[in-house]
């Protein structure tokens, strides 16, 4: 029966003129309703582009607004980028994190765009959601390799999101309340037919329910001190005016952000020695300190766009697309520190600094773009266009530091010592004011041409170019990035595809390897810093089982030059060095196997979903060398990822549904670096002066009374004090418990004259597995172990939507 | 406020039973790896130090001490609870004869019978014991040793108010406040091979020997020696090093590679202390130094200008031991020595 309604809508689209299908094809079935076409008693499932057997497109899915949905995540969230995660190819940062890293690129190498326009940091709550509304997305379209020409400047993967546009005839909306958010969205006509509109907010209040409940049960509350207060909200709006059926103009608008404002913590530490017996006389002292801390985290993205639509003829359309977007990152940090000394020979030391530290990351991009299709051919769909795009990147850092000291030396008691001190009064003030950092510019046109060529039945092919020009810091890098895709179908089930393509991207984002305090800043490319590129070759082997079973099986090999990490004991929050003196610019690759067995149609539908993959990275070129030049495993290396969900629609009655799903994902544990190993090194001979310690200086000096000690070769071996050093192997080679997890979601629908409500209970994660987000070390007793911090443990969550 | 809202309730008992935080475990075979620190210099005999390690949580204790107490405290818990005298140690010369090294109580290391010669090949093997597992670390020795040639000095005495001021020197700390110095600036030759990359550290010792005032070791006759050196040459160059390290200076590193100079004969302009007592020499030696210990030393000298922030990558410590920890590095050198 349902095979027979698929072919029934498939013949009522042929039908129609190609316009009409052009917009059931996107979704919009508004523009059905307007000719008369209603097709409400017909529910069209899946895909709205199809990457299957028929498509030459490999490494592709297409992700539907009721997949988003139906997929439990953290608080009953629905969540685009975590949906994502439970595809081959994609995983997490750490668990719980929306952040996705794609076939061992980074996560700067992942394009997302809102309508075509870019989205720098997708996420909120410190990444634990994405900064996408599902209530607006009306199709994302996922690409992971095989990219067309038409898509450029990242690596690893483009996740299109297509905003949906308001309805052009009737006033719809959504309220939702959950655990972790309130959204609402609305749309319909401003004016009938002609401009609709599109609002959607969502507004967090993570603090006030998760604050409370989290510090009691934690066993060191200080720990989640980064979490208890963050909030954010965000905005998305579309309006688009169609001023015929061949032009149409939108506006597409999205402002999020995020506020983390940490409670200052204080601690007092105050204890005397003075007058006790039986500490030497020499070491009694009495001290006072007191430090004070506070740390504020914030963000913002913007974007902005106005794009214009045109179909010329059956043959030819222009997309033209004018966008600014932006991205401001800040981390405050204050710190007050005070201390007062008293001892035998010291009765006034009296110390004060106090310090604000900004770290600042700003990008503002501005694009012009112009795609245009041309159908002039059956076999062949040519697309070209032109993008030029002007970035400024702000990496900063401002750092106000003073401080005070002020001590008396004199003679308050040296009845007992032998020496008298030389009374002495000394007040000494320091400041430091320190900014570091200015805009650099990228500026880059690129322009793609590609053909959709269906050679034979049974081959296609998409091949194309494209060619980009970049500016940055007065020296000028071309991009020549040659993309092909073909694909064989030995029958209507079964295709055989294979695709190479080069990318080119022209800004990195720094990630910090500290597994206890990960960070990382958006830089752009310099004059030292050159163009990252990728190569990436594919195959594939899909299969359309009996049961609308989508099998799909792919490999990949991807290498990468021009990949930047940070320096070993180096840091954003550097304030003595510029940022490109602290990066190395290495190599990488990337390979792994991926299986996808997905069943999109009918009553019960889900997929599985397993990678085995490997992310390498070799720094060895002068100057840049990590890791003694040996290749290491990149922090977003994870050999497993397995991820099973299936969800079942029971229909209760004609007004009563219920949808249950159930998932259970499995990753190997994100890797890091962390100096686990506690050891003595030695260094070769070198006397030194070490500088002042109290009030003399000092040098390390031989003082041997056979000056012939002085002219052997160090000794012939490694001497002198053994130095305490912690350290590890190798780069990453910290690897985190694995993690999985339980997640089974309940929604039951009523329709009714006033819309339909949903009711959801969410459990996540139900056999309490300890999944471990990042690690501190902390005691376990009077044992100092490391400790993983695990903010996603059993979690009940409830939410209630109601559609009209 | 939660009387309000029984839903904490629900929450706070459905997250009581699922404890939030766990303990990471540590790998805990690292703990039965050997830690060898050993060295070959040409034309003597190698030497090896062999200990265990720890995981962090032993390490961090430390922490807990002030910084004497941490150095005197730590180095007595090394020498009585790591450092191992009893391993069976060999070292085998070019794939062929292996020599068994004996435990020198007062080094503290063992010694190889064996002189090591420049190109030698040379491997140490350290068997497994009672909780700890074999480990081999091999080396090969630089089949040369950099010529200093051409060797120019200048002497600027009791300049310390011009110093000071930085007319000639980078870092004027580098030099001790007492008005007894001078500065020398010293130039020489020396000679890259070309081909395979050679890496070097240089040394640049000003020494001296005086009869010691009461002060020092009641009137006996005292030597003094100082490291420490600068020089502004583009080779030294270390971007890494953003901070000096005692009177070290920031961005300058002795330990380099010949990238820049490969195969040329190259000419260096370094600045010392000369100290004015009449038995004062300066001894300056071009080491030619195995890979892994350029890289070894590099990563010391980073490591010991890091801070403590929790941002900051972590720092790895270089080395080439196979199932275990530390270096095997080896080193030829000649000594040119200026006497004045």
């Amino acid at each position: 029966m349902r095979q027979l309604a698929l072919r029934f809508i498939v013949m009522v689209l042929a039908m129609l003129p190609t316009h009409i299908v052009q917009a059931a094809e996107r979704g919009d079935s508004t523009s059905l309703l307007n000719r008369g076409v209603k097709l409400d008693s017909i529910v069209v499932y899946g895909a709205h582009t199809d990457f299957g057997v028929t498509s030459v497109q490999m490494s592709a899915i297409t992700l539907s607004k009721s997949q988003i949905q139906s997929v439990p995540v953290f608080m009953g969230e629905p969540d685009v980028l975590k949906t994502l995660q439970k595809f081959p190819g994609v995983q997490s940062s750490n668990d719980g994190a929306a952040g996705i890293f794609v076939r061992g690129g980074d996560y700067d190498q992942n394009y997302i765009t809102l309508d075509g326009s870019a989205l720098y940091n997708a996420e909120h709550l410190k990444g634990y959601v994405s900064a996408i509304n599902p209530d607006v997305v009306q199709s994302i379209n996922f690409y992971r390799g095989g990219f067309p020409a038409r898509y450029g400047s990242r690596l690893s993967s483009v996740v299109d999101v297509g905003i949906k546009t308001g309805d052009f005839h009737n006033y719809h909306g959504l309220l939702s309340v959950g655990t972790l958010s309130a959204r609402a969205q609305i749309e319909g006509p401003i004016f009938k037919g002609k401009t609709s509109f599109n609002l959607a907010g969502r507004v967090s209040y993570f603090g006030l329910i998760a604050r409370p409940v989290l510090k009691k049960f934690y066993d060191k509350p200080d720990a989640l001190q980064p979490y208890e207060n963050m909030r954010y909200y965000d905005i998305n709006a579309k309006v688009v005016h169609q001023f015929n059926d061949r032009h149409r103009l939108s506006g597409v608008f999205y402002y999020g952000k995020d506020v983390d404002d940490n409670t200052p913590s204080s601690s007092t530490n105050e204890y005397s020695t003075l007058g006790d017996e039986s500490v030497p006389f020499d070491q009694q002292s009495a001290h006072k300190e007191k430090r004070q801390s506070a740390m504020s985290n914030n963000w913002h993205n913007l974007v902005s766009s106005l794009y214009w639509t045109a179909r010329f003829n059956d043959k030819i359309w222009l997309n033209t697309n004018l966008s600014f977007s932006q991205y401001k990152y800040r981390l405050t940090y204050e710190n007050t520190y005070l201390n007062d000394v008293k001892d035998n020979f010291r009765p006034y030391y009296h110390y004060e600094e106090s310090s604000v530290m900004r770290y600042n990351n700003d990008i503002s991009d501005l694009a012009l773009t112009a795609d245009a299709k041309f159908s002039l051919h059956p076999r062949h769909l040519l697309r070209g266009g032109i993008k030029l795009s002007t970035q400024r990147l702000t990496p900063a850092t401002i750092v106000d530091k003073d401080s005070y000291l002020s001590q008396f030396n004199g003679p308050l008691n040296y009845s007992k010592t032998e020496q008298m001190p030389i009374p002495l009064y000394l007040e000494d003030g320091d400041s430091l004011h320190y900014k570091s950092g200015k805009g650099n510019d990228v500026n880059s046109i690129a322009l793609y041409i590609e053909d959709d060529y269906d050679i034979s039945t049974h081959f296609k092919a998409n091949y194309g170019v494209r060619i980009a020009a970049y500016g940055a810091s007065g020296k000028g890098y071309f991009s020549f990035e040659p993309r092909v895709s073909i694909s064989y179908m030995p029958s209507d089930r079964t295709a055989i595809k294979a695709s190479y393509t080069r990318m080119a991207q022209g800004i990195h984002r720094l990630m910090s390897g500290n597994l206890v305090m990960p960070s990382d800043i958006w830089v752009p490319i310099t004059n030292k810093i050159p163009l990252m590129t990728s190569d990436m070759w594919g195959c594939a082997f899909n299969y359309k089982m009996p049961g609308d079973i989508n099998v799909a099986i792919e490999g990949y090999y991807k290498t990468i030059k021009n990949v930047l990490e940070y320096q070993n004991g180096a840091s954003f929050t550097m304030s003595e060095t510029r940022w490109q003196d602290i990066v190395a610019v290495g190599d990488g690759r990337a390979f792994g196997a991926e299986l996808l067995v997905e069943r999109r149609f009918g009553n019960t539908t889900g997929w599985l979903s397993y990678t085995w993959s490997k992310s390498l990275r070799k720094f060895d070129r002068e100057g840049n060398v990590l890791n003694s030049g040996k290749e290491f495993y990149s922090a977003a290396d994870r050999r497993n990822n397995f991820s099973l969900n299936i969800t079942h629609h029971f229909t209760l009655s004609r007004k009563v549904g219920l949808d249950l799903t159930g998932s259970w994902s499995y990753q190997t544990g994100r890797r890091g670096t962390i100096p686990y190993a506690y050891l003595f090194g030695y260094n070769l001979r070198e006397y030194e002066y070490l500088g002042q310690h109290g009030f003399e200086q000092y040098w390390d000096v031989y003082a041997g009374k056979d000056i012939s000690g002085l002219l052997t070769t160090d000794f012939g071996s490694f001497t002198g004090s053994p130095l305490p050093i912690y350290s590890f192997k190798t780069r990453n080679d910290f690897v985190l418990p694995s993690t999985h997890h339980l997640d089974i979601q309940c929604v039951v629908s009523l329709k009714s004259r006033l819309g339909e409500s949903s009711f959801g209970l969410s459990l996540y994660n139900v056999y309490n597995r300890k999944n471990v987000s990042n690690i501190y070390v902390g005691h376990e007793g009077s044992k100092i172990v490391l400790k993983g911090l695990c903010p996603f443990p059993f979690m009940p969550s409830l939410f209630v939507s109601h559609k009209f | 406020m939660t009387k309000k809202f029984p839903l904490y309730y629900i929450l706070g008992a459905l997250m009581l039973l699922a404890s939030c935080e766990t303990t990471v475990p540590l790998d805990s075979s690292i703990d039965t790896e050997y830690t060898i620190y050993a060295l070959a210099v040409a034309g003597q005999p190698v030497k090896a130090h062999i200990s265990h390690k720890l995981s962090i949580s032993m390490g961090v204790a430390f922490d807990h001490l002030d910084l004497d107490a941490f150095t005197k405290q730590s180095t007595d818990f090394y020498k009585k609870s790591l450092l191992i005298d009893d391993a069976s140690v060999g070292l085998t010369v070019n794939g062929g004869l292996t020599y068994e090294m004996a435990y020198d109580t007062t080094l503290c290391c063992y010694t190889s019978s064996y002189t090591a010669q420049p190109g030698d090949e040379l491997r140490i093997d350290v068997a497994p014991q009672v909780g700890c597992k074999a480990a081999s670390t091999v080396t090969q020795v630089p089949t040369f040793a950099a010529e200093v040639s051409k060797v120019a000095y200048d002497v600027y005495f009791d300049q310390i108010a011009t110093m000071a001021d930085r007319k000639w020197e980078h870092n004027w700390r580098d030099y001790d406040a007492y008005g007894a110095d001078s500065l020398m600036i010293i130039s020489f030759d020396f000679q890259d091979p070309p081909g395979e990359r050679n890496y070097y550290r240089l040394k640049v010792r000003s020494c001296n020997n005086f009869k010691a005032t009461s002060h020092y070791q009641g009137g006996d006759s005292v030597s003094t020696a100082c490291d420490v050196f600068f020089s502004s040459d583009p080779l030294f160059y270390d971007s890494r090093l953003v901070k000096g390290y005692g009177s070290w200076s920031p961005y300058f590193s002795n330990v380099f590679d010949d990238h820049s100079i490969d195969g040329k004969s190259y000419r260096l302009t370094v600045r010392s202390r000369k100290r004015l007592e009449p038995d004062t020499f300066t001894i300056i030696e071009m080491q030619s130094i195995s890979e892994s210990l350029f890289y070894y030393l590099k990563s010391i000298q980073l490591y010991r200008i890091s801070t403590d922030d929790v941002y900051s990558n972590p720092i790895a410590i270089d080395g080439n031991v196979d199932d275990g920890w530390g270096v095997f590095g080896a080193l030829n050198t000649r000594t040119y020595i200026i006497h004045r």
